[in-house]
């Protein structure tokens, strides 16, 4: 095919920018660090094991990993949400799944005094990734479930949006209730940070990832299908109802993992999916996907440098800067009132 | 059609209804329908807005499912084929759909090989060699780079039957393949699905305000009016003046000397 070079040369800039994003993301932090160190950190010759090759591998390493993973499965995640529901607009958390995930995690913290028999749980961060997915599985149904009800593509955000209401409330609800330290774990859950994660906990977030994103690589042949709409899909030989189960089980074990362990970010899920359509100006899901999960990782990398001071303690919450980032871009989309599907 | 040359019937129902499912309960739209398409004909259904000419043809092509009754492709029950089998055989049109503006005519046609392909819907060379032959039996070659979001409405319409050609089936339905464009349009879609019956043998079924043109081409009419279901070819219905019945109202009225419309 024709196209063919354009998108090569696309696909080679993205992973030149993941490796620059990645290098970059390393390099910064309270500490500084040489580029020699880090490349001989991460190569693992030279190990004088000093104090900075600790804080490479055993800090900076796996809050890069994270992010990378954090930027492409939420962008995934939208990417799934925005063909399945035919609407740009759609996303984890304007759907309400991060909403749906931290209403999970909130019934986990806040919760434990209400529901002693919780208390066991809170312990480990996996219970979170649990409560967090099926938080999210439950909003994706309840949205869906009103969705196949209603024709009209504008009200499934509406009622992404009343269920995201329904579960601030109940957090609102259970905060009130909550002890002085539960509440503040909560709220520092909710700033969302991507470098509390062992090399364990890694492990999982990865495990998990993974299967998301096969679920989604199984459905790209149909997401190419709806995107003709349900009844071209059906007509081409989809099983909608199984095609709509394995989306919807990878978009919430992607978000629901993702926002257990790094809290609920904003606007990537809704931004990335829409600048690799820009960017690759197709919406065929064998291009758009590889993309939106190169460009995914490059973004929340450098929105986690940006949120790095350098050269001092302060983290700005990696929340606020995916917002601010994020926030525009969707305005633009509005703005630019041309439809991109 | 002269009735001594019989040809191989593709598609029949037997008591077919159709209709709605209304909090659980059957609503028969339309009941005790019984019809038969012969091989390489075009069919055409007519009749007044809301009747259920879409729900018929929807119901035929197994978008939706019949309320009760039976529907048969190549003698078989039509529930005995798999959801992949029956996108072999049956191809879908219809174009109150979003359009994917970001994607290309050529990509946009090959999603109709998806019945044929791999799980990670990988084109084969013979897949190539189809939906290469179905953009250039449509003659959109010079539009196949285009972006869908580039073209107008008649573009898109021969994009939409190039799909169904690359879905390489017996045959295709089109729910209301005329509407939204120029008359110079209807009359290329209309003929264009004639050439499609005459030279590559395609079963054709389409429901349609575009009565005039109908009459032109189409081999056979379906009928829909007051919940009755019937058949008939062109002539039978100019000179029967079946028209004026199915259409009936005091604003038009069918001329039979001219095969057209007048008011007044």
């Amino acid at each position: 095919m024709k196209s063919t070079p354009k998108y090569s040369i696309g696909f080679i800039l993205i992973s030149l920018g993941i490796i620059g994003a990645f290098l970059l993301n390393i390099a910064s932090g309270s500490v500084s660090i040489s580029f020699g160190e880090i490349i001989d950190s991460l190569s693992n010759i030279n190990i004088n094991k000093n104090n900075h090759y600790i804080i490479i591998t055993e800090y900076r390493l796996p809050k890069a990993l994270t992010a990378l993973i954090v930027g492409s499965g939420l962008g995934v995640a939208g990417l799934l949400m925005q063909t399945f529901f035919r609407n740009p607009l759609a996303g984890p958390y304007v759907l309400g799944l991060s909403s749906g995930a931290s209403l999970g995690v909130a019934l986990l913290i806040l919760g434990s005094s209400l529901f002693n028999s919780f208390h066991f749980l809170t312990s480990h961060k996996w219970s979170y990734a649990i409560f967090a997915c099926l938080g999210s599985f439950v909003v994706l149904s309840g949205v869906l479930a009103v969705a196949t009800r209603v024709k009209n593509s504008n009200s499934i955000l509406i009622v992404g949006l009343m269920f995201s209401s329904i579960a601030s409330a109940i957090v609102s609800i259970l905060s009130y209730f909550a002890s002085q330290a539960e509440l503040q774990q909560y709220v520092f859950w909710g700033f969302g940070s991507l470098g509390n994660l062992s090399w364990l906990e890694l492990q999982w977030l990865t495990a998990i990832y993974c299967i998301g994103i096969g679920l989604g690589i199984f459905s790209i042949k149909a997401l190419n299908g709806l995107l003709l709409g349900e009844s071209y899909a059906k007509s081409l030989g989809h099983k909608i109802l199984q095609n709509r189960i394995i989306i919807i089980l990878s978009t919430s074990l992607l978000t629901g993992v993702i926002t257990a362990f790094s809290g609920p970010i904003a606007f990537i899920g809704l931004a990335i999916p829409y600048l690799a359509r820009q960017l690759f100006s197709t919406s065929n899901h064998k291009i758009i996907f590889p993309a939106v999960i190169g460009i995914g990782a490059i973004v929340m990398l450098l929105c986690d440098t940006l949120a790095q001071f350098p050269n001092n303690d302060l983290i700005l919450p990696i929340n606020a800067i995916t917002a601010i980032i994020g926030a525009p871009i969707v305005i633009l989309l509005l703005l630019s009132n041309k439809k991109v599907m | 059609m002269s009735k001594t040359q019989t040809n191989k019937i593709v598609l029949s129902t037997n008591k077919l209804a159709i209709g709605y499912r209304r909090k659980k309960k059957l609503q028969d739209i339309l009941k005790n329908i019984n019809l038969t398409i012969e091989e390489g004909t075009l069919t055409a259904i007519i009749g007044k807005n809301g009747v259920g000419k879409s729900t018929l043809i929807r119901t035929l092509a197994k978008q939706q499912e019949k309320n009760s009754g039976n529907l048969f492709l190549n003698h078989k029950n039509a529930k005995s084929y798999s959801a992949n089998e029956w996108a072999k055989e049956i191809a879908w049109v219809q174009t109150d759909i979003q359009i994917p503006v970001n994607l290309s005519v050529t990509e946009f046609v090959s999603l109709g090989r998806q019945p044929y392909t791999n799980w990670l819907d990988m084109l084969s060379r013979k897949d190539h060699k189809v939906i290469t032959n179905a953009i250039e039996l449509t003659d959109i070659t010079l539009l196949k780079d285009k972006k869908c979001g580039e073209l107008s409405d008649g573009q898109l319409q021969r994009v939409y039957i190039a799909r169904a050609l690359a879905q390489d089936t017996a045959i295709i339905f089109l729910d209301e393949p005329t509407t939204h464009l120029d008359i110079i349009y209807k009359a290329k879609t209309l003929g264009l699905l004639k050439q499609l019956c005459l030279e590559k043998g395609k079963t054709i079924v389409y429901t349609t305000h575009e009565i005039e043109l109908s009459l032109q081409v189409a081999n056979q009419f379906i009928c829909v009016s007051n919940g009755n279901v019937i058949s008939e070819t062109p002539q039978y219905i100019i000179e029967n003046n079946l028209l004026d019945r199915i259409f009936e109202n005091d604003v038009v009225f069918f001329d039979k000397k001219s095969k057209r419309f007048k008011a007044f």
